[in-house]
């Protein structure tokens, strides 16, 4: 008896572990597919620029297609509605939310919050952005775009701390 | 003392399963994220490409079968081969498409315990996405 249940214990509290080890692999997967996403988002969004600008030398994004790829690129990295709100396929649970900055060669920026302008301010190089969401500084010294994703809380196994899923990306053009 | 001998065997021969099964889970984990940077490098070459070039398709089959022991035949490659390019306005018909399926071989590691084939202990990892080109159209 004292052999079962031990045994009966100690299969238990292996399920436990392994259970909790598959859901945390998982987390750790869909993170790193979050950031892939983030980096497809940013780099498309920066494909698109004023073409008559550029040819005076100036780099001047074209936020409206950029935010139609970046939603884009949401919705299937994702698997979001076209209202970024989680299908039944998704692994996050919560309305994803970004931000985009439009760092320009006019020395403006534009920042995107869903899909809205929500500000427009001057800058100069060497200013420092500061990422709303994730906090990280960095010095801006050429035209870029600057995404942020916030896919919400993830409930983890065993009422353990949710965790949170946001991851940021920019995309620049340095000149040599 | 018989008795408890049994048992005692018994209960470990069923605790053998679990950490034959944290190891395979481990490893298919480790084999998934790998995968994903694989792909990730491919798809970064087909954007600048424009397309996924021969070369690029063969070194993915290659990475992949060697890092999950398959035959490189197993791999499934479904991707775009003709030229995208890279446009002044969002369009999707330019997008660079890319479907990666790769064979787990393993997924319970003692399948024989529980009563499971080896044909219902398999299954394929999928990757599905698209990406923008950067290919100008000279």
């Amino acid at each position: 008896m004292k052999q079962l249940l031990l045994g009966v214990a100690l299969t238990i509290f292996f399920l436990g572990f392994m259970l909790f080890t598959n859901h945390s692999n998982e987390y750790t997967r869909e993170i790193e597919k979050m950031k892939l996403a983030v980096d497809e988002c940013a780099a498309s969004a920066a494909l698109y620029y004023d073409e008559t600008a550029f040819t005076r030398g100036e780099k001047i994004y074209n936020a409206t297609e950029g935010i139609e790829a970046i939603e884009y690129f949401i919705k299937e990295y994702l698997h979001t509605d076209a209202s970024l709100t989680p299908n039944t396929t998704a692994y996050w649970e919560e309305q994803v939310e970004y931000y985009a900055y439009f760092y320009d060669d006019d020395l403006k920026c534009d920042v995107y919050k869903d899909g809205s302008r929500i500000n427009r301010f001057d800058f100069n190089y060497g200013d420092l952005y500061t990422d709303p969401l994730l906090g990280y500084i960095k010095s801006i010294g050429e035209p870029i775009v600057i995404v942020t994703i916030n896919a919400g809380m993830k409930d983890f196994i065993f009422n353990l701390t949710p965790k949170a899923g946001i991851r940021s990306s920019g995309y620049e053009y340095v000149t040599f | 003392m018989l008795k408890q001998l049994i048992v005692g065997v018994a209960m470990l021969v069923i605790m053998m399963a679990m950490p034959f099964q944290y190891a395979l889970d481990q490893k298919n984990h480790a084999n998934i994220t790998q995968l994903y940077f694989y792909v990730n490098n491919a798809k970064e070459q087909a954007k600048s490409d424009g397309r996924f070039t021969d070369a690029n398709i063969q070194q993915l089959r290659v990475n992949i079968s060697q890092k999950f022991g398959v035959q490189p035949g197993e791999v499934v490659i479904d991707v775009t081969r003709t030229p995208k390019y890279r446009t002044t306005e969002f369009d999707e018909r330019e997008l660079i498409s890319y479907k990666i399926a790769v064979p787990i071989n393993k997924i319970i590691a003692s399948p024989r315990f529980f009563n499971i084939s080896d044909a219902d202990n398999k299954g394929y990892y999928i990757i599905e996405n698209t990406t923008t080109s950067e290919k100008v159209l000279r």
